[in-house]
């Protein structure tokens, strides 16, 4: 029994608490003041008021060596905090760091995994190269470690050390150690590890050969599969969608032994679920076999949609993918895909993209039900969404391609036209033109249609889109004989030629001179005229002088009419499609920020942009810290420095004296930026020219803070 | 991968940032995503190009709005949106339970910066997600939440004045956790009290015990009574010398594995006196008819299996569901289950085996669709508009029967009938009364909202058979009777008869003075927002009752070491879901 009076004593010295004093020094003194109590309590809390300062955006690097000193603690839970804190700072005071060093090797080897553990991951973190190398033995250690939690750190560590010092860490060999962590027996560790490996692999290909790993490894992740976090499985199943299985029999087996996590809570668990199946659905026999998995995927697609709506975003661009690749997947689920009155605008747009991509173009009764729906979504308020919907309706009613039918769309148009606001008339006029164009032959529909667009009084002030004006234009072209007043909107139009953009003016070109019989002498030649002047669009200004010197050959009306009377060619589609081979890419990619934009990730593009991010991360590092140097030099007051927005441009602008530097690095970085793509060499050379230029830096500063330094190794 | 975590206030100005990859800069991005950031902008903004510092090219944003938070993630192009997004929307319920609130606010996120730094910390590690389970992670992070209890501690406080918070603060945080203590102490006693049965297993249950020492003794303390024998006793199980420093490594060693052990939902060590299990098989159904031209337009079953786990040790389950014997499609396929069901025993097609984590979790949630001329639960039968206009009345008819096993019986059933519109079109004279009549249960008018409520409370199931019928009736406005009582009293001496009760047309013109005004000005744009004014709700209980026909057909509770005698418990119910209505 330990004594009491002992653990007395040890109570109170631990619970007393002095109030910080009201100083009109500052709240930085008071602080100080709190750090180097006596009372541990209260310093405990001095480095908390630190570090909420710290998260509020306040600048309190001037207290870190105050703060170093109660790095040697017992307590867990503020060895946290100082942790947190040089972890931020460390950048900031380069030449200190080697103080926490000592700490951070022996809480190494702490008996407690979690500290361990902290100690690990701190210092990986820290963009200090005095630091990144006395990582060594503790990384090794680390990696060995039999505590499982410690590992599944310490293969993080590693990647992180890669991405701020390449050339340390391959030195240091620990890439091997990281590759033989995927043969771990815990799953969250092998877990860890092929995300690190990917890192690792996106950084620079040649530094791990992550493919032939997947391909040695495969048994032992479909293993882990089924053990590990949910997080952990997304990892796993990314790693299984890179592989790319031998023969049918063994996708077969990968299809068999991942279906089950189509049923799984996570989205992104079953997300990367169908990515797995969906590569190596290829490979297997076809059959009945696919059918089924389909049905699978269906329904774990339908699951999708009882997501939080950012999630629902997501989804809904990746059905996209994939329903491009297997049309006929969700055919039967048109309703999951109506738009409810409470999904935010994002997702009500990308479900009517789905709808019209997912109706059955043979089932009379599904696609009168889409067009129903789509009417009264129509009748919404966001002009986003209505616009969207009744260009959709276009497209429902030129994929149904029945006249009929596409009487029914128009039918529906006019009746928005008549009770709408002026705001959908652009898309009216170009839901119509299409509509026309796909059935080109129909002449009452074409009356009709023209009858409605010449009753608009003023279509040059109506139509604000550039398409819609000229989709305007190219039907007066086609049927003047519908418009009564044709001359005065031509003129109109005429009128404002130069203001208008490039699509108007191309088809004004194209419709006046079609036209040039019919209408008035002077028309064609201001439009020629204008075009040829007034523009700066090459394209018309090309274009009208071809024309005209058609037009001003002899016996030009037959070559004219020959010109102009080409028909547009029928559309039969305007539900726009991805080629095949990008189409492949973003399968293979589903679920990543390529899915979303539809923009398949060039490999190299890639590595190459995350190779830049270092250098540059080096480069911004340093200035910054120098500046801040600098600026400390100067006032060793207690005064706050804001230095929030540190942009290259601020910096050189308040430092004079620095403009030499600043700008040799700049220079240096220029260059850097622009020879990469072309040689390899040169961002090793930059490198190296930057480190000397930060030797230089540390020789000068070390002066102005030497005296502090030799303070604080007085105190260890 | 995630480079940095941002939680933004509604002015998208940072309350909190993590860089956890060790980027030079966390303001500058955010000041971008300031600008390209507009409302309704979709979850994934890209950075843009031209006007971006270079190095952060390659990066988009994704974020989440949460309450009056923004949740950001500055994500480099090799990034996994599904999982950022879905990391972003545990983190958020994440914080949630830890401060045990229903909404996040910025307060809770300044006051407790450093436990939202850990928790961040621990989440994720370089833009490796590693863990967002609370109820693995409360195991280790145990910083104290402050968050605001009563309302004169927070004026105290604020009056304390800026300097002085601080210390307020801390202060306010032990008041704060006590209640918390208090309550998690009991269970937590209760373990304790195994723990003295089994010195055994002592070892295993360090981590726990040690808090609940820990705690309790600081109550001691606090009472001024250590040196109690209590005190003393556990101070020896903990392994002789009692020291603060031995704590810290005790501490938590063992938690480290279970997030990395195979079954990483449930820690070591749980004891219960009481061995029990509870299994709710809750039915939500979606309804949605038309009732002018009775068309159904939804008719699904939501359905959850909701689990509440007081068992030691490490049990595994076996429940078998009738759906799965029977290879039900439907279910099969849009069944979702939690992460502790082992996906292979579904396949097999007997049962589902489990460890279940510990307290409530969700086993498992499926969604049925339900043939439209399927009968619903309850049903609208009958709803009538009956005008006299000769009288000046109008009476609304409306009947209810039932569909479902004639053996239950509802513990709960409401009708809301929306009057709104029944109040712009008809001139009603609310000084008269309201006069109903109900086979069952009494009808309310609730003159805010413009709604009847029926409540019926108890009615019995069955084939239609069972009907309840009401009958209200509105006395319409006489402009000649007004007149004539007008007249009236202007005329004859006697004071106006006196009314007695409330005075319902004072207060609906009151309420609806105002808005009544609005309407007119701004013709109802949305039309669905005008259909949710005509909407007939229904809301009800069912026990022991589910409109799929799902059955738990046996639940067996095996823990092979401890052996103990277990209660499972099974109870079944169907409920209305938000959404169970007709539109009339």
């Amino acid at each position: 029994m330990a004594p009491l009076d002992k653990k007395i004593k040890k109570f109170l010295k631990n619970s007393i608490r002095v109030a910080p004093k009201i100083s009109d020094k500052g709240e930085l003194a008071e602080l100080r003041t709190g750090l180097v109590s006596q009372y541990p309590q209260t310093r405990k809390d001095a480095i908390k008021q630190t570090i909420k300062q710290m998260t509020l955006g306040k600048d309190v690097s001037t207290l870190f060596p105050d703060v170093l000193k109660n790095i040697a603690t017992n307590d867990i839970e503020q060895k946290k905090l100082v942790y947190l804190y040089v972890m931020n700072y460390a950048e900031i005071h380069p030449e200190l760091c080697i103080l926490v060093v000592n700490t951070f090797v022996t809480d190494a080897q702490d008996p407690n995994p979690l500290i361990r553990c902290m100690a690990i991951r701190t210092m990986s973190m820290i963009r200090v190269d005095k630091i990144l190398e006395y990582i060594e033995t503790p990384l090794r250690k680390t990696l060995q470690d039999d505590n499982p939690y410690v590992r599944k750190t310490a293969v993080i560590c590693v990647a992180k050390l890669f991405q701020l010092n390449k050339e340390l860490c391959i030195e240091l060999g620990v890439l091997e150690d990281l590759s033989n962590a995927l043969g771990d027996e815990n799953p969250m560790v092998i877990a860890n590890a092929i995300a690190s490996l990917a890192e690792i692999y996106n950084l620079d290909e040649s530094a791990v050969p992550l493919p032939t790993l997947i391909q040695s490894h495969v048994d032992q992740f479909l293993n882990a599969l089924n053990e590990c976090t949910e997080w952990a499985r997304v990892t796993i199943l990314t790693a299984l969608s890179e592989y790319r299985a031998a023969d049918s029999l063994e996708a077969q087996n990968i299809i068999d032994r991942v279906t089950a996590h189509l049923q799984h809570v996570n989205p992104a668990v079953v997300l990367a679920t169908i990515k797995v199946i969906i590569k190596n659905l290829g490979i297997i026999d076809g059959g009945q076999k696919s059918d089924l998995i389909m049905k699978k995927i269906s329904s774990a697609l339908i699951s999708l949609m009882s997501t939080p709506p950012e999630l629902q975003y997501v989804a809904l661009k990746n059905i996209r993918i994939i329903l491009e690749k297997y049309p006929e997947i969700l055919t039967k689920e048109l309703r999951i895909f109506y738009i409810k009155f409470n999904d935010p605008l994002y997702v009500k747009l990308e479900k009517v993209e789905i709808l019209i991509r997912l109706v059955d173009p043979s089932n009379l009764k599904q696609c009168t039900l889409l067009l129903n729906e789509l009417k009264e979504y129509s009748m919404e308020f966001d002009p986003e969404f209505v616009s969207r919907c009744i260009l959709g309706l276009s497209q429902l009613g030129i994929k149904y391609s029945d006249e009929r039918f596409i009487q029914k769309v128009l039918d529906i148009l006019v009746e928005l036209l008549e009770s709408g606001q002026d705001s959908i008339k652009d898309d009216c006029c170009i839901a119509m033109c299409n509509l026309l164009r796909h059935c080109p032959t129909n002449a009452s529909m074409s009356k009709n249609i023209c009858s409605i667009l010449n009753s608009w009084v003023s279509p040059v002030t109506l139509l604000q889109q550039d398409t819609a004006k000229c989709n305007y234009i190219w039907l007066m072209g086609e049927y003047p004989q519908y418009f009564s007043t044709l001359n005065d909107k031509i003129d109109e139009f005429v009128e404002n030629f130069s203001a208008e953009s490039t699509l108007t003016q191309t088809s004004l070109l194209i419709t006046v001179v079609k036209l040039h019989n019919s209408l008035k002498g002077s028309v064609l030649q201001t439009v020629l005229e204008a075009a040829t002047h007034e523009t700066s669009e090459i394209d018309v200004r090309d274009m009208a002088m071809i024309y005209w010197r058609c037009l001003s050959i002899d016996d030009s009306s037959a070559l004219v009419s020959q010109l102009c009377n080409l028909h547009a060619p029928v559309i039969n589609s305007t539900i726009d499609s991805f080629t095949p081979e990008v189409l492949e890419k973003l399968l293979s990619q589903l679920g990543t920020i390529s899915s979303v934009y539809f923009k398949p990730m060039d490999d190299s593009m890639r590595k190459q942009l995350q190779h830049q991010n270092v250098i540059k991360g080096k480069h911004f590092d340093e200035l910054q810290s120098l500046a801040k140097n600098e600026l400390e030099s100067k006032n060793n007051d207690d005064i706050l420095l804001d230095f929030d927005s540190e942009s290259v441009n601020q910096n050189t602008s308040a430092q004079t004296q620095n403009n030499n530097l600043l700008s040799d690095l700049d220079d240096l970085f220029d260059f850097g930026a622009t020879a990469t793509p072309n040689n390899n060499s040169t961002p090793g050379t930059v490198t190296e020219g930057m480190k000397n230029l930060s030797l230089n830096n540390d020789a000068s500063k070390s002066n102005t803070t030497s005296s502090n330094t030799e303070d604080l190794l007085n105190l260890f | 991968m995630s480079s940095i975590l941002y939680i933004l206030n509604e002015n998208l100005e940072p309350l909190i940032s993590r860089n956890i990859r060790a980027l030079p800069s966390t303001d500058l991005p955010i000041a971008q995503f300031k600008k390209l950031y507009h409302p309704g902008s979709p979850p994934v903004i890209r950075g843009n190009h031209d006007t971006f510092e270079y190095m952060y090219q390659g990066f988009s944003y994704v974020y989440i709005r949460r309450d009056s938070l923004f949740f950001v993630s500055l994500v480099d192009n090799t990034v996994d949106i599904m999982e950022t997004l879905h990391y972003l929307e545990q983190f958020y319920l994440l914080l949630k339970n830890y401060f045990t609130v229903k909404v996040l606010d910025k307060n809770l996120i300044l006051d407790n910066p450093i436990l939202v730094m850990e928790l961040l910390d621990e989440s994720i590690d370089f833009g490796f997600i590693q863990v967002t389970d609370a109820g693995l992670i409360k195991d280790y992070i145990r910083v104290k939440t402050n968050v605001p209890e009563i309302d004169e501690k927070n004026k105290r406080l604020q009056l304390g004045g800026v300097k002085n918070q601080s210390e307020f603060d801390d202060e306010d945080d032990m008041f704060g956790s006590e209640s918390d203590e208090g309550r998690k102490k009991v269970q937590k006693q209760r373990r304790k009290l195994k723990h003295r049965h089994k010195s055994t297993t002592k070892r295993e249950l360090g981590h726990l015990t040690k808090k609940v020492v820990q705690t309790w003794k600081r109550d001691q303390k606090k009472k001024g009574t250590f040196g109690n024998n209590d005190n003393d006793h556990d101070g020896h199980i903990e392994g002789g010398d009692n020291d603060d420093e031995l704590d810290d490594t005790f501490m938590n060693s063992d938690i480290a594995k279970t997030t990395v052990m195979a079954i990483s939902w449930r820690t070591k060590g749980i004891h219960y006196a009481k061995n029990e299990f509870y299994l709710d098989v809750v039915e939500k159904i979606e309804y949605y008819m038309d009732y002018d031209s009775q068309t159904v337009r939804k008719n699904t079953i939501h359905g959850q299996i909701v689990c509440k786990s007081f068992l030691s040790g490490m049990p595994e389950l076996h429940v078998s569901i009738n759906k799965i014997l029977n290879k039900d499609k439907q279910f099969l396929s849009s069944c979702k289950f939690h992460q502790c069901v082992s996906l292979e025993s579904i396949e097999e097609g007997k049962e589902i085996t489990f460890i279940p984590p510990d307290g409530d979790f969700i086993l498992c949630s499926y969604e049925l669709k339900r043939h439209v001329r399927d009968q619903p639960i309850i049903k609208l039968n009958k709803f009538e508009l009956k005008q006299k206009l000769n009288k000046f009345k109008l009476q609304i008819h409306c009947s209810v029967e039932s569909h479902f096993k004639p053996t239950n019986v509802t513990s709960k059933l409401n009708l809301q009938i929306p009057l709104k519109q029944l109040f712009q079109k008809y001139q009603i004279d609310l000084s008269k009364n309201i006069k109903s009549k109900c086979d069952e249960g009494k009808v309310l008018f609730n003159v805010s909202d413009d709604f009847l409520l029926w409540e019926i409370g108890a009615m019995k199931g069955g084939h239609g058979e069972n009907q309840l019928s009401m009958v209200v009736e509105f006395a319409l406005f006489n402009q000649e009777e007004y007149d004539r009582k007008q007249e009236e009293l202007r005329t004859s001496m006697n004071p106006p008869p006196l009314v007695e009760g409330i005075k319902l047309e004072e207060i609906y013109q009151q309420i609806h003075g105002d808005d009544h005004d609005v309407t007119k000005e701004t013709p109802a744009q949305d039309k669905r927002e005008l259909e949710k004014t005509q909407l007939l709700h229904i809301n009800f209980e069912i026990p022991y009752s589910t409109l799929s026909g799902i059955n738990i057909e046996y639940l067996k509770i095996e823990e092979p070491q401890l052996q103990y005698q277990s209660f499972p418990w099974v109870r079944y119910k169907a409920i209305n879901d938000e959404e169970y209505a007709y539109a009339i």
